[in-house]
């Protein structure tokens, strides 16, 4: 392990790489400030960026977009009460209220040092986790990649909110319709329709730029958010160096509950499909229960707690997710999936085999994680006061410039405008769907997993002579499987019994 | 009929049982590998059983969502929706797809920045001019000059400059 963390220092250490992570962290704070563009859109917006970059400098840039977007969104959420993503939510309970009492400075730093230390935690049980699991992970075949595709698709469904587990389901399933679209392994032609745009499928980030980027974007404009809050925002973001400072006490305060949120933070974002909101959640409920009775009057109106134990869930969930990803080759969220695609546009097939066949690439983002944190703390959170600026900048400029960026996005990859045409038809459905309250993160998860689980299930028959007996005769198969029966049938069983106890 | 479809699941579960209806008759007709067709598993197996699961669990939900005496209403949840700017801006990013050959990379983003700042209320011309004329020239620039990649100039330029 130690040779490993060496040759990812000697990486992640390059003149090259240290300007990736500044680069990343410094564009996704940026665009994750923006309201209603998260870490999703973010790294969307950056893919074609990565392109002409090798894939260690170009996953270390990705990393740093991620954990700025973070950053960003939880800066909105306290300025102007706006979060730009939903795990920033939570943050904005407390962190809102503070910055309305005159301590928007301090409620950054709260959040800035939960996020540091969240991220610290994170990466150092995943820095413990990660070799271990990928070496278990080794003795997997086809069968088992195959049952753990199934369940990073049913994981996503299952974890979703309240009656949306159908939905999910269904758009999982339309990503995995989507997926099968071109060339298969085999040859043939699927789905074509004579059409030679689409002999090479549906591309991912054609697909990531018209379902996030360009659809968030015409979200805002149709609920009026491309309009402006000049008064507010112009009052909210003036925030001084010197007000960014905590005491000792605040600090001693904080300590016990950053400390627990980054072990829940991180144990649910290894979860495939639970990711950061939840977490953040998580680490607000349960900070709010452990509270004394004096604190617990102070949630929702400012509490230093409130802020920092959904901060500190959120990052540690976020470097949590990378487990799944870098060990398993299954991505936790729809952060990670954009990243699996990334990964696999570049020739890079995560899972156990990153850490034989490609140890710079593992070992760099697992470090330049560690970087990005102390990139934010030292770098970003100082500078806060001018990048909060950027929330001034009139929204009639933002949304068309996101607009533009996205279709350049597409085009500068496949210098196709065809491809528009086809990106500018998704974009629209996304955002009917988006309208209807269908999740569209399980829909990119699927889309990403498909091929991969096609290939896999192909392989498996091949050994098994077309028999699907090795779904019950290989032991951590049938594992899988039935983890992934449990997990997605649970949530069914717990409404239904809930509406019969609610009966009685 | 206009309050059967007044609900968000109902509309949706519709539009993708269409769609898997469309998939799945369109993944029969898929050319099948003699070789494949031995071990069980074609081109076309994993596409019908997605078809089919889609078209199973749209029709379940359509069915939970008329059993539920109430919905997600479509006209509540849309109420105050900013249609008309939306709308706009789609045709116009149609009108900046189609036209981008001909226009260029400069002239037809220039434009589409230029009446998207307007369709969202921006007034001041200087301003929004400076803005579209900067963004897209530093981006002209910064992809031709710096990355050497080729941007297509248009045929309105090939023609004019001929």
């Amino acid at each position: 392990m130690l040779d490993g963390i060496l040759i990812g220092l000697e990486t992640a250490f390059t003149p090259i790489n240290l300007l990736m992570v500044l680069a990343g962290c410094f564009a996704g704070t940026f665009i994750g400030m923006l309201p209603g563009l998260g870490p999703v859109s973010a790294i969307a917006l950056m893919i074609p960026v990565t392109y002409g970059l090798d894939p260690a400098s170009g996953l270390i840039l990705i990393s740093g977009v991620y954990y700025g977007a973070v950053f960003g969104g939880s800066t909105s959420a306290i300025l102007i009460n706006a979060p730009g993503v939903s795990g920033a939510v939570a943050t904005a309970f407390d962190g809102y209220p503070m910055a309305q009492n005159g301590n928007a400075g301090k409620a950054l730093a709260v959040a800035a040092y939960s996020s540091f230390a969240g991220g610290t935690i994170g990466a150092i049980l995943l820095l413990l986790c990660v070799p271990f699991l990928a070496n278990v992970s080794l003795s997997f075949q086809s069968s088992e990649y195959f049952a753990l595709m199934v369940f990073g698709c049913t994981a996503v469904a299952a974890f979703s909110g309240k009656g949306q587990v159908l939905k999910a389901v269904l758009m999982t399933l339309v990503g995995l319709m989507l997926a099968t679209v071109g060339e298969d392994s085999s040859g043939a032609q699927r789905l074509t329709f004579g059409n030679a745009e689409l002999s090479d499928g549906i591309s991912f980030l054609l697909l990531s730029m018209a379902t996030f980027a360009l659809a968030e974007a015409l979200s805002m404009v149709l609920k009026g958010e491309s309009k402006s809050k000049d008064n507010e925002s112009k009052e909210m973001t003036k925030v001084s160096f010197q007000s960014l400072k905590l005491s000792r006490d605040e600090v001693t305060e904080i300590a016990i509950p950053v400390g627990r949120s980054s072990f829940l933070g991180f144990l649910v974002g290894v979860l495939p499909g639970a990711g950061a909101t939840i977490a953040s959640f998580l680490g607000y409920g349960m900070e709010r229960n452990l509270a004394s009775e004096e604190q617990k009057k102070q949630f929702g109106k400012g509490s230093a707690i409130g802020l920092a134990a959904p901060e500190t869930a959120n990052n540690a969930a976020s470097t949590g997710s990378f487990v799944p990803l870098l060990t398993l080759g299954i991505p936790g969220s729809a952060t990670t999936a954009i990243m699996l695609g990334a990964l696999l546009s570049y020739g890079v097939q995560p899972g156990p085999r990153l850490f034989i066949d490609n140890p710079a690439v593992f070992w760099s983002v697992i470090v330049s994680m560690y970087l990005g944190n102390i990139v934010l703390l030292i770098l970003n959170l100082p500078l806060i006061p001018y990048i909060a600026k950027i929330l001034q900048v009139p929204r009639q400029f933002l949304t068309p410039i996101i607009l533009f960026l996205s279709l350049m996005g597409v085009y500068l990859v496949s210098f196709n405008s065809a491809e528009l045409s086809i990106m500018l038809v998704i974009g629209v459905i996304a955002l009917v769907f988006r309208i209807l309250d269908y999740p569209l993160a399980p829909m990119l998860l699927g889309f990403i997993l498909g091929g991969m689980l096609e290939d896999n299930l192909r392989r498996a028959l091949l050994i098994w002579d077309g028999s699907y007996d090795f779904l019950l005769q290989r032991p951590i198969t049938a594992i899988i499987m039935m983890v992934t029966v449990i997990v997605l049938l649970t949530p069914m069983f717990s409404e239904i019994f809930k509406r019969a106890s609610g009966n009685r | 009929m206009t309050k059967f479809f007044d609900n968000k699941d109902r509309v949706g579960a519709s539009l993708i049982l269409a769609f898997s209806l469309f998939y799945l008759r369109s993944s029969y007709s898929i050319p099948v590998d003699p070789f494949d067709a031995q071990v069980g598993f074609t081109s076309k197996t994993l596409p019908i059983f997605l078809g089919s699961c889609a078209f199973v669990i749209s029709l379940l939900l359509l069915f939970i969502s008329y059993l539920k005496s109430e919905g997600d209403s479509i006209s509540e949840g849309v109420r105050g929706y900013d249609w008309k700017p939306v709308l706009a801006l789609i045709l116009l990013m149609a009108a900046y797809v189609t036209l981008f050959s001909f226009l260029g990379f400069v002239l037809a983003s220039v434009l589409f920045l230029q009446s998207a700042f307007f369709l969202l209320g921006e007034r001041r011309l200087l301003v929004s001019i400076s803005v579209s004329l900067g963004l897209v020239l530093f981006l002209w620039l910064l992809l031709t000059q710096v990355f050497s990649l080729y941007l297509d100039g248009g045929t309105l330029y090939r023609v004019l400059g001929s």
